[in-house]
């Protein structure tokens, strides 16, 4: 297990090598390059802007850049924010929490009503439930993310005001922004309250990340499901008048959250993305609106960073479903 | 019934037992009408055929409404600022943006337009791209299929939803083009990863080796042998492609990095809209999301018909 475990994470190293590749050809890609941002001041000198260029070492070859650029990442320099004008890694690091707070209740929320659903949607097929699960999945997969948020956004924060629209905290309550010092004095101090009103901010976003999960997740469940109850070893135990409940909750069940457990795990990557979207709508200071406001204001050392940050959560996720799978079934050997 | 009977015992290569007293005409039917039929007979797929069609019909017909019907449905570029705002009625069937007071009804016709060709563009190239490099990687596997499968994986690893604002920004939005363009070369690699998987199978069956003892060239291995035998997942792949791509360039647009105005899509009628929530003008966001629903609900519901159709384990 532990050498399996090893051998995984050596194979996310070829993986990250290529994502910084793609990613700084990327950045080669922009119109103007690294200069692209000074390329509106007028009052730079084309000696001044030789001179950058020779110190920011632009005019070395290509392969030298990128080796530069890799060694500056590692080393923890991932330049300054244009707009923000602190170092990138910090401004990231300062977001962070926002962006896997709303994932973890958006996820929780998600497995919670999903499983439950899907297995109650196996157990009573063609039910009435059955069939509103079936068209609750076909709507919810339909729709768009940011819609959803918006129509929610509108109907409980607009039209009836009892949630907060946007945010994370509500400022009139905390004195302070979220995560600054000030603030985490002021929650030392006060955490039910701190704790009630983040909450409260956190249902309409979360809601909206569990509704588009459930839908997609609820399906698989009930497949998973129903291809556990017609095994052999299913029909043995009803056979053997093993009580209903039992082969429900021992036997199909673990059998049926299997491959649960690895689309669970799979579905990462789509939940993060999931989370740029709604953290654009409902203003929450995660890592996607930070990208959003990166790209509206040409930010690109920002924007870089976001986009590698993003893709090492979405590796590190997949490396996550493999763990899982690898615990949830014995029947597998990773010696 | 007796038909359907005599079909499957052809399917399964019996001699059909025909009942006396009936006349039945036995026919060999071919992959392609098999799964047309079954298409057929899965109900939703079937809804959801007519109703894309509907919609299709709508909104690429918007010129001609709007020359059969002028008061009714606008031009894109044409608006009252005094009617600014307006909610839902006989005249504006969905009502009026708060901007500038286009008639979000014709904006809703005339933007899928946009918002189709690009989920089908898109897919087009991706399904493109996606079948090359599966193929390539999948029939020949060695250093090139570990190459090509890494990068697949890193594509697969950095959100496209990240991806697609910051390419239209370097490649310019503005051109509807481009953007399903983009939206191509994002999405071909589950595409890659599907033809991969079904090719190494494939390759590995008598009838390829058969093929390659009698020295029929790689290509046309690839073509002719292999390929048909691997449509059914591409297709339903494609299919599901074309909604996610719609659901996509909604948000981009909606966010102010696709589709500019003058040229309409069913994202760029929202760009904007948030910021008017707040006077209870629930109708401009309500009906063109109801729009990308509707269509994106019925591509699912034919992705699902398609993937039934193809599906060999499934017997009606």
């Amino acid at each position: 297990m532990i050498g399996y475990a090893a051998r995984r994470l050596i194979q996310t190293i070829p993986t990250i090598f290529v994502m910084s590749i793609i990613l700084f050809g990327i950045m080669q890609m922009i119109p103007g390059g690294p200069m692209a941002a000074l390329a509106f001041n007028s009052h730079q000198s084309y000696a001044a802007k030789l001179a950058i260029i020779h110190r920011w070492g632009l005019d070395l070859p290509i392969y030298l850049q990128y080796f530069r650029w890799v060694g500056a990442m590692f080393t923890g320099d991932w330049q300054n924010s244009f707009f923000l004008n602190q170092p990138v890694n910090k401004v990231i690091l300062a977001r962070l929490p926002a962006t896997l707070l709303l994932m973890t209740v958006g996820y929780l929320l998600t497995e919670l009503l999903a499983i439950p659903a899907g297995i109650l949607a196996a157990l009573k097929r063609y039910s009435f439930f059955d069939q509103f699960v079936t068209f609750f999945a076909y709507v919810g997969n339909s729709m768009p993310t940011f819609w959803l948020g918006l129509m929610l956004l509108m109907v409980f924060g607009v039209f009836l005001q009892i949630l907060p629209s946007s945010g994370v905290i509500d400022i009139r309550v905390t004195g302070a922004p979220f995560l600054t010092p000030e603030y985490n004095q002021w929650f030392s101090q006060n955490p039910v309250t701190g704790v009630i009103d983040v909450a409260k901010h956190i249902i309409l976003p979360a809601s909206t990340l569990a509704i588009v999960g459930v839908a997609a997740d609820s399906r698989f469940v009930r497949a998973s499901m129903l291809d556990a109850i017609h095994q052999d070893f299913v029909r043995t135990a009803r056979a053997k008048g093993v009580p209903e409940r039992t082969v429900i909750l021992k036997h199909t069940l673990r059998n049926a959250l299997l491959p649960v457990i690895t689309n669970i795990a799979l579905e990462l990557p789509i939940l993060f993305s999931g989370a740029v979207v709604t953290e654009r709508i409902f203003t929450w200071p995660g890592m996607g609106q930070l990208f959003f406001q990166a790209l509206e204001g040409y930010d690109y050392p920002l924007m870089m960073g976001i986009l590698f940050v993003a893709g090492l959560l979405v590796i590190f996720f997949n490396v996550l479903a493999d763990f899982a799978y690898a615990i949830a079934d014995p029947r597998i050997s990773y010696a | 019934m007796l038909e359907r009977a005599v079909e499957q015992q052809v399917e399964l290569g019996q001699q059909p037992i025909v009942e006396a007293g009936y006349d039945v005409a036995i026919k060999q039917f071919t992959l392609r009408e098999i799964t047309y039929r079954r298409f057929m007979a899965h109900p939703l797929a079937k809804w959801g055929a007519v109703g894309l069609l509907l919609i299709i019909v709508a909104c690429y017909g918007a010129p001609l409404w709007h020359l059969l019907f002028p008061n009714f449905i606008q031009a894109p570029e044409d608006f009252d600022v005094l009617q600014a705002s307006s909610a839902p009625s006989l005249q504006h069937l969905f009502g009026t943006d708060s901007l500038n007071g286009h008639d979000i009804f014709s904006q809703v016709l005339y933007g899928g337009r946009l918002s189709l060709i690009i989920g089908l563009g898109s897919m087009l190239l991706a399904t493109s791209l996606g079948v090359l490099v599966g193929a390539f990687s999948g029939y020949f596997g060695g250093f090139a299929d570990a190459l090509m499968m890494r990068v697949t994986d890193v594509l697969l690893t950095v959100p496209a939803l990240l991806i697609v604002p910051l390419a239209a920004r370097i490649f310019g939005a503005d051109n509807p083009f481009y953007i399903a363009m983009i939206f191509g070369f994002l999405s071909w690699q589950s595409i890659a990863r599907i033809v991969r998987s079904q090719f190494l199978s494939l390759r590995e069956m008598q009838f390829t080796e058969s093929a390659r003892a009698l020295g029929v060239p790689p290509a046309r291995i690839i073509l002719r042998h292999l390929l048909p035998n691997a449509v059914g997942p591409i297709v339903v792949a494609f299919t599901l492609g074309i909604a996610g791509n719609i659901v996509l360039e909604a948000f981009i647009s909606f966010l102010g990095f696709g589709i500019q105005p003058p040229s309409v899509s069913w994202g760029s009628i929202l760009a904007g809209s948030e910021e008017y929530l707040i006077d209870g003008n629930w109708w401009w966001i309500t009906f063109p999301g109801l729009a990308v629903t509707a269509t994106v609900l019925c591509v699912n519901f034919i992705g699902d018909g398609l993937r039934d159709a193809f599906d060999p384990k499934i017997v009606n």
